[in-house]
């Protein structure tokens, strides 16, 4: 049996190179967002752009434009939706027992627009923190609380019982231990509260510079984000590097009219705000460019904020604390803010603990849960 | 003053045998210093500009690594074709009647000596190998035995070389055992300084006073785990009967490392079979062959050339480059396509074997030290045709390239520019498409790995009592483990010696530890 002729060799070479020559450019065009359409009369070629959705929330399913996302891609729990047309398209989440998250985000030829989504259930979910237990660590709830609590969805088991008699039962360390730190919280809150109404004209000066910001007792700083409140507004600030800027914090400017149908008045009015009097803003440079703001308001639905912090293990989402309850807002502001509630009720008070929500409601301590709880 | 007069005219130059630069002087040791560092510096350069150009460039890195990742799955396509066909070839050339083949050569005149360098390895391996070559299907008389002991293995050495006369000596034309003598200064301590000695010894004793003619005797020299199939000797005759110059010709059978692959653990398994596997690629492109480990060749062209270079490692591959330098480029490989067993390596614990390996492999990809000795040379003769030179210095040149970078730049540096690269970049659809696409061609180019898996099967020695049938299912997934193998077993031990190269920092021989349960 003959060695491989140098011929065959030769020839299976010259094949390889013609494959190689015809399969990196069209790969390559491929990557960029070409794709050839064959669908009408004459083929031609279109330009394609993607969405990058994510959600932390199992059980939910990702929706552009209506329809469902069937392959999610790259992780479990993230798609990558490539071959959208330019233009506006309508990105939902929807899950049973969740609430719906819903955004309307541009999408640019060969790029690529990212997107968090988040998803909270409709029901709250709790787990009774009570001051006495069973021997079998059931939580023991005054009857009354029973009736108060029957919108909520409770994780642990509990004895409801109308005797005020408590020697049988077992005192729960800890409830004893957030009891006090919700007493210390409401205090230390309170003694802030009238410092800054004190120091107002110090403390929110225009002219503050960011370390005067720092030095804030409310102010929260995660991942490069700061929340600060300034004149009863909720406002993220960026104060990392430009490479890790989160993409909600930019938007692709195409001047003045598409950029509000885009992502709204709001965003473009901070656009002007941060760029207007360095840069014209009806010039054919800066058409297409990425613009980038370093601060973004949280909508407060006008109202009174209690208390603000980042969302357990979330750095682009609130927790607020509004006086009709405890809600979440996400910063990403382009087009709106999508906010959900968390827990509804007027005589709330909360409190941010190794990463869990706990809901002080009257008197009774509960934590509060951002997901569905078998 | 040695005798050079035997020696072609080019060996005779003293830089001839050069085994790194310091041993050269002037212009000639800033040449040679300047190539040693070439290899080492063109990969560093490759790996670091791909990082460099990932975090400055992404988009240009980007086109790049698809460029590649379609280069590399059209390289497997085409090397898989190769090993494929000289699958088909060894297993026809194990089925052909060599004997009656060669029915209609007059070869009584040829000799064979076949040279077993050896160093601490154990008796029964020793034993093994000689047994093999007992049971070769040719005339015993023909062949000459020299059991090359060496003196720095100590007396334990020399009793089993003795042993091994005593127990094998009456069947075989010739049975010399020989004593490389240790301290020579100028000499690395190793297989070639061993094997260089126990020829000349040969010369002397037995083809001088014999009067057997050089070129009519064939030297086999063999690892001393070497296991020979019966009819080795009948298919080395006919190629050598009708090779075109028998004389300026190296014969390369297949070194299969599968004695002991039912003792080896998978990741051992999967590197001896790649070894296997690209010994049988290169059978089929012999322009681009050199020889490996255990090889034959004529003792004319042997002495011509001084035998083997005693102060370097990789003298196996080093005889074939001095061989063609000295005859002007008119030498070549031809391959038997027929296998040789050797052992796979193995130790009793899973990381010694690691360790091994790893030792083993920077040793072979050592074998980096032959590019600046090739085109030192090749500035030197200039005798040897000048596109023989350029196409011999390019295939070089790619070959130790991407041995190190290939494996990394596929397997880790593909993602680099999603990692490193702008905002900008990151905001692209072909930033999102990158590892979707490079991951889709990796997958493209496993299907070759099914190929390998296959092959590797057929190529498994009997399946030992006490080894259950289910391990045929782990001995064809374990090409799996090939990503990994490749990046730990060549791309870094191929970075550790071409550094090593570059920086000045020459290695010495390490010998493999052989033992075997079986």
């Amino acid at each position: 049996m003959s060695p491989l002729s140098r011929k065959h060799r030769q020839w299976l070479f010259i094949v390889s190179i013609i494959v190689f020559a015809s399969a990196v450019p069209l790969l390559v065009f491929y990557a960029i967002g070409y794709r050839i359409d064959l669908s009408g009369e004459t083929s031609n070629i279109r330009t394609v752009g993607g969405i990058y959705a994510s959600t932390d929330t199992a059980n939910v399913k990702i929706y552009i434009d209506d329809e469902p996302v069937k392959n999610m891609r790259i992780f479990q729990n993230a798609a990558y939706i490539q071959d959208l047309d330019a233009g506006l398209h309508q990105i939902h989440t929807q899950g049973e027992m969740f609430q719906t998250w819903v955004k309307e985000l541009p999408v640019y030829a060969q790029y690529v627009t990212e997107v968090s989504s988040f998803n909270l259930p409709i029901t709250p979910q709790i787990r009774l923190v009570t001051k006495f237990t069973t021997d079998s660590k059931a939580s023991v709830v005054g009857l009354d609380a029973t009736s108060s609590l029957a919108f909520a969805s409770t994780t642990n088991s509990f004895y409801a019982t109308s005797s005020t008699a408590t020697s049988s039962f077992n005192i729960n360390p800890e409830y004893t231990y957030l009891a006090e730190l919700f007493a210390s919280s409401t205090a230390e809150r309170q003694l802030f509260k009238q410092q800054q109404n004190q120091d107002k004209r110090f403390v929110f000066q225009p002219t503050a510079t960011t370390s005067e910001i720092l030095v804030a007792t409310t102010t929260k700083v995660r991942d490069d984000i700061i929340l600060q409140e300034i004149d009863d507004d909720i406002e993220a600030v960026w104060v990392g590097s430009n490479k890790n800027r989160p993409a909600y914090f930019c938007v692709t400017y195409t001047g003045p009219k598409s950029t509000i149908l885009a992502y709204g008045t709001h965003v473009y009015e901070d656009i002007v705000d941060e760029f207007g009097e360095a840069t014209d803003l009806f010039s054919d440079e800066i058409i297409g460019a990425q613009m980038c703001r370093d601060s973004v308001r949280i909508d407060s639905q006008g109202k009174e904020v209690k208390y603000f912090n980042f969302l357990p293990k979330r750095s682009d989402l609130v927790i607020m604390h509004l006086p009709d309850g405890i809600y979440v807002t996400e910063i990403d502001d382009r087009a709106w803010q999508n906010v959900q509630l968390l827990y509804p009720g007027d005589d709330l008070d909360i409190l941010i603990e190794s990463n869990s929500i706990f809901v002080k409601d009257g008197g009774i301590i509960m934590e509060v849960f951002t997901e569905i709880r078998s | 003053m040695l005798d050079q007069t035997h020696l072609l005219p080019y060996a005779r130059r003293p830089d001839f045998k050069v085994g790194k630069a310091p041993e050269l002087t002037g212009k000639n040791r800033r040449l040679y210093r300047m190539l040693e560092i070439l290899p080492g510096l063109a990969t560093w350069t490759t790996l670091i500009g791909v990082l460099l150009l990932s975090n400055y460039a992404p988009f240009i890195a980007a086109y790049f690594i698809i460029g590649f990742a379609i280069y590399w799955v059209l390289k497997t396509a085409f090397l898989s074709y190769h090993l494929r066909y000289n699958w088909k070839r060894l297993r026809h050339n194990l089925k052909v009647d060599w004997q009656s083949m060669n029915s209609r050569f007059e070869y009584d005149h040829i000799h064979h000596l076949i040279i077993l360098p050896f160093f601490q390895e154990p008796e029964e391996i020793i034993d093994a190998t000689i047994k093999s070559l007992s049971e070769v299907n040719y005339d015993k008389k023909k062949l000459m035995v020299v059991l090359a002991a060496e003196e720095k293995a100590g007396l334990e050495a020399q009793k089993i070389a003795n042993a091994m006369k005593e127990k094998w000596g009456g069947l075989f034309g010739e049975f010399l055992v020989t004593t490389h003598p240790s301290g020579i200064i100028g000499e690395v301590a190793g297989k070639g300084a061993n094997a260089t000695h126990a020829a000349e010894e040969a010369r002397q004793k037995i083809l001088d006073v014999r009067g057997i003619p050089y070129d009519q005797t064939l030297v086999s020299i063999f690892d001393i785990d070497t296991i020979l199939y019966p009819n080795y000797f009948n298919c080395l005759i006919w190629y050598f009967m009708t090779a075109d110059k028998p004389l300026k010709t190296s014969f390369q059978p297949v070194p299969i490392f599968n004695n002991n692959i039912w003792e080896a653990p998978a990741i051992a398994r999967v590197v001896a079979m790649s070894s296997t596997f690209w010994e049988m690629i290169q059978q089929e492109r012999p322009e681009r062959m050199a020889t490996f480990s255990s090889h034959s060749v004529s003792f004319q062209a042997l002495y011509e050339v001084g035998y083997w270079q005693t102060n370097m490692v990789n003298e196996d591959s080093r005889i074939f480059w001095n061989l063609l330098i000295a005859n002007n480029g008119d030498y070549h490989v031809v391959p038997l396509s027929y296998p040789v067993s050797m052992d796979a390596n193995v130790t009793s614990t899973f990381w010694g074997t690691v360790k091994n390996i790893y030792k083993q492999h920077r040793r072979w990809t050592y074998g980096v030290e032959n590019f600046p000795y090739i085109i030192y040379h090749f500035t030197k003769n200039k005798k040897i045709s000048l596109w023989k030179r350029i196409t011999i210095a390019f295939q070089q040149a790619e070959g130790y390239w991407a041995l190190v970078t290939n494996p990394i730049m596929l397997f880790i540096l593909g993602w680099a520019p999603i990692f490193l690269g702008t905002q900008e970049f990151h905001q692209t659809v072909l930033s999102y498409n990158l590892p979707i696409l490079v991951r889709n061609l990796l997958i493209l180019a496993m299907f070759g790995l099914v190929v390998s898996s296959i092959i590797s099967l057929t190529m498994l020695p009997p399946r030992p009592e006490g080894k259950s049938r289910l391990r045929y299912i782990t001995l064809a997934l374990q090409w799996i483990l090939v990503p990994v193998t490749m990046i730990v077993f060549s791309a870094l031990p191929g970075l550790d010696a071409q550094t090593r190269l570059m920086l000045g920092k020459y290695m010495g021989f390490w010998v493999t530890p052989k033992s075997r349960t079986n």
